[in-house]
């Protein structure tokens, strides 16, 4: 139907229209799908693959990898690798739980400063989190060293031996995770808190409400959708994680992340981590559909 | 070049001679419209005329079966609420939508599928719409820019514009230092500036507070006399159409209800919307048996016998009259029951009829006090329902 | 309504924000101490600087970084413009406006590591049954492209709904053409969100890790690859001074992009 239309003001039909945005679009879209589709593809294809003896990959089509990741291998059920998936849900939920508790202070603080600076303590949160992930999981670890003060302080309370350093171990894990959250999950609240709409809480400030009470009837249900988002800009890249529990987690506490990257590094068994990357991705897109249902629409800043 | 505008309304004339003027502008600010009409070539007739246009978007239908002309030089207005049409129809007269049916013709050329940016129509946008990143100079020159004139002719004409509108001081200014009423300014002088044969005005006074609103509206009167251009207001304030028509039409639903000169649509409204939207007015119920008509306070005689059974009348409160004793037609007993002093004048409600009526503020009315009204044949119009 | 925030919640904000801070500025004092090793103030000196000017491996990561970072950049941005224009500034019907947006939107919310895993399986998957395909800077660079496009896709396009449709039409009533009206009205007013999108783009560039260790080859090591692997074999003091040199060009970037995005010309 080639219907005559004015658009922008132009006078054009919508056969002309749509050859030229097709035109525009054509490159960059065919990229993205290519570019989205062929790795897709090629995970689940790799998922049913085996590794030889040798080395080599066997493209047959087999549930084995899976199977594997369930705890089922030659020699009986395992619960490794399942232990593996809970923690990096248990890490992610903790992460997330704790950016959110720091959170709120700090997106209430910065709304209470004057309009005009705002932008610069915004610019502040952000600062750090444009410097390299690797940089700043390793800074971390410098001042987590056993000759930094942090260390020193922890070692004359006795909570950790003489001379040891505060990483690698699980707390230096969280420090980690939590530090490179925290942007992302301040700015969203942020801007739910800037829009308050401050009468409410002032009137239930007046019906003698307690602090908590306050916070619970008038302003968290507020925040819910800046909330919402700052979950999901949490807990899903926590889940990916594999930097940091590698450098301050040490090793111990084996996330997806780690899981995978040792499949492509040291042990070279592409079909394995192609599986648990797809169990990664299903588990990515579980997390943003349940997110997304309670939270109606996903604004990016 | 006649004017065969109407010039009842003499209460606005009046508002406009006695207005104060601009300190020490009025004299140079008139030059330089003189200068700013001399320069350019001599608009044709340009009448426009507006058949039938329907538009609909999806399921709502815009305008529907809508027609209008408007006569070469005139000031008109299109008044009514909001989701009525107005923007629509403006818009599409501007080229900025395309009609479903019907035709557009200025100057008796077909004009219908003539794309925007070849009409020799501008527009003032409600948001204004100026360039932010050009200043006001390059905002105003932007159409004649565009139409390729010589740089020596865009300096003069622009500066003539500027001076015209009381923008001397501003050229070099950026968008966002302007106040709201210089930014209404700069978009009245982007559009003048080529001059167009329509000028097209979409609520351009949304954005004022209600002082600079009354300033403008006169402003806007006597720019348009002195330009001698057609000029097409879009409106939801009647008050705003009042001042500074020379025709309305009133528009409802994607229709035009009813069209005149200002007089006209006050004091004769054809229906109970157009009483309504266009000020304060008593609504009386009516029916009519045998020649007469009849209300619950009695017979009246309407301006004009109506030819429905059952109606309304309707009747300004300025109009209605108190009178010491019965009077001989259109005489109504009341009660008084209530009085409010504004000011200038007394606003009376009487029962029956919850008639709410205008007296001077020396009457000595109080509530419960036995008036005798009338309520002239001239003023009382029979409406259908 | 202004009223004071309560003392403890005021002291948690800047304590957090100082904590996010704290380790960098450590890094970065490090990267000034004397010493070798960290616990003793050895007084300030430039040596570490001065070391990694002459390390050639740590020189060629830098370049390679840099390299990286500018040709993705330049292709992504110009996509990312065309797709950002090509989806707003047509009238497509709304479910096919909202399918395009959410494949848009893929890039940005999947995990890096899923992302990369992927791009990681199609180039190996390509080499097995094509050939000839090698992991390096050419891979990188695809990968990289691939989730820039949609982070300048979204700056350009929340740009085009900011400038909205009357300054268009404005032109248009004003007897604009079509190349008339691009090149004096939208071109001008996209220009600072085309650039956002691309300082954004350059810095996600730079900041990446994840992507460029799944999809690197042995002669493509950037940056933040070296970093990576010379921690595993300690931590000297030379990697504090290049630490501390990104860091302080990052800040320098994204202060300049936020300087931009906020120009006067905004409305």
């Amino acid at each position: 139907m080639n219907r005559l239309l004015v658009w922008y003001g132009e006078l054009a039909t919508t056969r002309k229209l749509t050859a030229r945005g097709l035109a525009l679009l054509a490159v960059p879209l065919l990229w993205i799908v290519v570019l989205l589709v062929a790795p897709l593809g090629a995970m689940v294809a790799w998922s049913a693959a085996t590794r030889g003896a040798a080395g080599d990959i066997e493209w047959t089509f087999t549930l084995d990898n899976f199977a594997r990741l369930a705890g089922f291998d030659a020699y009986g059920w395992t619960r490794a690798y399942l232990t593996i998936l809970g923690s990096t849900v248990l890490v992610s939920a903790v992460t997330t739980l704790a950016s959110i508790a720091l959170a709120y202070p700090l997106a209430f603080f910065i709304a209470r400063r004057p309009p005009g600076r705002r932008y610069l303590w915004l610019a502040l949160i952000i600062i750090p989190f444009c410097t390299n992930l690797v940089i700043r999981t390793y800074a971390w670890m410098l001042l987590l060293g056993n000759q930094m003060l942090p260390a020193r302080i922890a070692q004359a309370l006795h909570l950790i031996e003489p001379s040891a350093a505060l990483f690698p171990s699980t707390f230096a894990l969280y420090i980690g995770m939590v530090s490179n959250s925290l942007p992302f999950a301040v700015l969203p609240l942020y801007t739910n808190v800037e829009k308050l709409d401050w009468a409410l809480v002032e009137a239930s400030r007046d019906l003698y409400a307690g602090s908590a009470r306050v916070f619970f009837h008038a302003i968290f249900p507020q925040t819910m959708p800046g909330l919402v988002t700052a979950v999901i800009l949490t807990f899903i890249p926590a889940l990916g994680a594999f930097v940091i529990p590698d450098l301050l987690g040490g090793g111990k506490t084996w996330m997806l992340g780690n899981l995978i990257q040792h499949q492509f590094g040291v042990s070279r068994d592409f079909p394995f981590g192609a599986a648990v990357s797809l169990v990664l991705t299903f588990l990515t897109m579980v997390g943003l559909l349940v997110l997304r249902r309670s939270g109606d629409e996903v604004t990016f800043l | 070049m006649a004017r065969p505008y109407n010039l009842s309304g003499a209460a606005s004339l009046q508002a406009l001679d006695n207005a104060p003027a601009l300190a020490g502008t009025r004299a140079r600010s008139r030059d330089a419209a003189l200068r700013f009409e001399g320069a350019v070539e001599e608009a044709a007739g340009c009448e426009l005329a507006v058949t039938g246009v329907g538009k609909r978007f999806g399921s709502v239908t815009a305008l529907s079966d809508v027609s209008l002309t408007v006569a070469s030089g005139e000031f008109v207005t299109i008044l009514g609420p909001s989701g009525c049409g107005k923007t629509t129809l403006l818009r599409i007269i501007a080229g900025l939508e395309i009609a479903d049916t019907g035709r557009v013709a200025l100057g008796g050329v077909d004009i219908t599928h003539v794309p925007a940016n070849r009409r020799p129509v501008n527009t003032v946008f409600q948001s204004y719409a100026l360039f932010p990143h050009l200043d006001v100079f390059e905002n105003i020159a932007f159409g004649l820019r565009a139409r390729k004139f010589a740089a020596a002719e865009v300096d003069r004409r622009v500066h003539a514009a500027l001076e015209m509108l009381h923008l001397d001081e501003l050229p070099q200014r950026r968008t966002f230092q302007l106040s709201g009423g210089q930014k209404q300014r700069v978009a009245l002088a982007r559009a003048l500036v080529n001059q167009p044969d329509v000028l097209l005005l979409d609520e351009p006074m949304s954005a004022l507070d209600a002082k600079l609103r009354a300033e403008v509206q006169l402003e806007l009167r006597r720019l348009q006399r002195r330009l001698g251009k057609t000029f097409v207001l879009v409106t939801h304030d009647q008050n705003e159409a009042m001042t500074v028509s020379d025709r309305i039409f009133v528009m409802r639903d994607a229709r035009i209800v009813q069209s005149g000169p200002p007089s006209e649509v006050y004091d004769r409204p054809v229906n109970r919307f157009v009483a309504e939207f266009l000020g304060t007015t008593n609504l009386i119920p009516a029916w009519r048996n045998n020649g007469s008509v009849h209300t619950d306070m009695g017979t009246l005689a309407p301006r004009a016998h109506p030819s429905w059974e059952r109606g309304a009348l309707c009747i300004r409160p300025e109009r209605i009259l108190v009178r010491a004793a019965k009077p001989e037609t259109n005489g109504v007993c009341a009660i008084v029951s209530e009085v409010i002093y504004r000011g200038d004048h007394l606003d009376v409600f009487v029962q029956p009829g919850s008639l709410h009526l205008r007296s001077s503020p020396s009457a000595s009315l109080k509530p419960g006090q036995k008036v005798w009204l009338e309520l002239p044949s001239r003023h009382l119009e029979a409406l259908g329902e | 309504m202004k009223r004071r925030l309560n003392p403890v919640l005021s002291t948690v904000a800047i304590g957090t924000l100082l904590f996010l801070y704290l380790p960098l500025l450590a890094v970065a004092a490090m990267s000034l101490n004397a010493a070798r090793f960290g616990g003793v103030w050895k007084g300030l000196s430039f040596r570490w600087y001065a070391q990694l000017a002459g390390n050639d491996v740590v020189l060629a990561a830098a370049g390679n970084t840099l390299l990286l970072a500018a040709v993705s950049t330049a292709v992504s941005t110009v996509l990312g413009t065309l797709l950002a224009i090509g989806l707003d500034r047509f009238p497509w019907p709304r479910w096919l406006r909202r399918m395009v947006d959410a494949v848009v939107y893929v890039p940005v919310v999947t995990p890096d590591i899923v992302f990369a895993v992927g791009m990681l399986l199609a180039f190996e998957a390509a080499r097995q049954f094509l050939g000839g395909l090698r992991l390096g800077m050419g891979t990188m660079i695809v990968a990289h492209v691939t989730f820039q496009i949609s982070f300048v896709a979204l700056v350009v396009g929340s740009r085009l709904a900011t400038i909205g449709r009357s300054v268009e039409e404005a032109a248009r009533d004003l007897y604009a053409g079509t190349w008339h009206a691009l090149r004096k009205v939208t071109f001008p007013l996209l220009a600072p969100g085309i650039v956002a999108g691309a300082m954004l783009a350059f810095t996600l560039s730079l900041d990446d890790f994840v992507i460029s260790f799944f999809t690197s080859g042995p002669s493509s090591v950037t940056l933040p690859l070296y970093i990576y692997g010379s921690l595993r074999r300690g931590i000297t003091p030379e990697i504090h001074a290049l630490s501390t040199i990104v860091f302080i060009v990052t800040v320098a970037l994204v202060l300049l992009l936020q300087l931009l995005s906020r120009s006067p010309k905004e409305d």
